[in-house]
């Protein structure tokens, strides 16, 4: 599982982060951060939509 | 587009089928500051498992206090676009009524689209507003696949017929697959009447506000402004629109003012 920190709101993203940090506040728009666990291959289905289908 | 929003549309979003539409229509639900309660009436809509979309206005006018302006003259407000991704994260189609005729024809004071008011309608169909109409659109690219557009809601200025043709052409031309529709009022009604020929060519379907106790014949059913629609009579207005076998979109009062819980009679 991967953690991303993100803002809803601009779409500020950190692909890296390390712990949930409630209250934590986006550095570009100041909008209360979110965080979502994803897994690998739920990134790279979206990085790369059509692999699955490659022949 | 950010990495988690490529992965929802990866994981979550739905591209309309053709099946029959089943709207209810949350005025606000696009435009609700509070992200939580969106969350909550959307998990609502989705756990009455009835309705496969949900209609709101991107454009509503200001004076409810727990909104903000959805959109500008040419930019969508980034906060309705988290508002949109909570609709699509559940699975549910978004129809997006773009602009606010109703809100010029009634003179509201403040009309997002137009960062003020509109004194005169026949500006609200204007060149330099088809243009800036075409802006925001582009702008909302990425999501248009995955929803339907509701082009005008109750203008009654004659020159709103030419101006939802021009924009249902410019979708259109553009890839836009999914439903477009036109909810013209009064002397708009006429004129639109005058390029039914030319807006069904573009798949465009006329969706009335039905104001009676009628379900009218327009392919689609729309209750918008229908005071007859409330808790008690919601029940037998759901099962004559889904009997009816058309496409429908329910509205009622409360759920034109519903930033709490919609209630358990619409769902």
């Amino acid at each position: 599982m991967r953690l991303i920190e993100y803002c809803a709101r601009c779409g500020y993203e950190n692909r890296a982060a390390t712990e949930k940090r409630v209250g934590r506040k986006c550095p570009d728009c100041g909008t209360e951060l979110e965080y979502e666990e994803v897994y690998q291959s739920d990134i790279d289905r979206a990085e790369y939509p059509h692999r699955e289908h490659e022949k | 587009m950010s990495l988690v929003e490529r992965i929802e549309r990866a994981l979550f979003w739905r591209k309309p089928d053709g099946s029959r539409l089943r709207c209810i229509f949350v005025t606000p639900l696009f435009v609700m500051r509070d992200a939580d309660k969106v969350r909550k009436q959307v998990a609502q809509i989705v756990e009455g498992n009835r309705y496969n979309a949900v209609a709101s206005l991107l454009d509503l006018q200001r004076g409810r206090d727990y909104i903000f302006d959805g959109r500008g003259p040419m930019s969508p407000d980034s906060r309705m676009i988290r508002n949109l991704r909570l609709v699509l994260r559940a699975g549910l189609t978004p129809v997006l009524i773009i602009r606010n005729d109703w809100a010029v024809r009634t003179r509201q004071k403040y009309i997002p689209s137009c960062d003020g008011p509109c004194p005169n309608a026949k500006d609200f169909y204007a060149e330099p507003k088809i243009t800036a109409e075409k802006v925001f659109l582009s702008k909302l690219s990425d999501y248009l696949p995955y929803c339907h557009v509701q082009l005008n809601i109750e203008p009654e200025e004659h020159t709103s017929a030419q101006f939802a043709l021009h924009i249902a052409a410019h979708l259109r031309n553009n890839g836009f697959k999914n439903m477009l529709l036109i909810n013209p009022y009064k002397a708009a009604e006429v004129a639109h009447e005058k390029c039914r020929p030319q807006l069904a060519a573009l798949g465009v379907l006329f969706a009335r506000s039905l104001s009676g106790s009628g379900i009218g014949n327009d392919p689609v059913i729309n209750l918008d402004g229908n005071l007859t629609v409330t808790r008690e009579t919601a029940p037998g207005w759901i099962r004559r629109l889904e009997a009816s076998g058309r496409h429908y979109i329910l509205w009622s009062r409360e759920t034109a003012n519903s930033h709490d819980k919609i209630p358990g009679e619409y769902l």
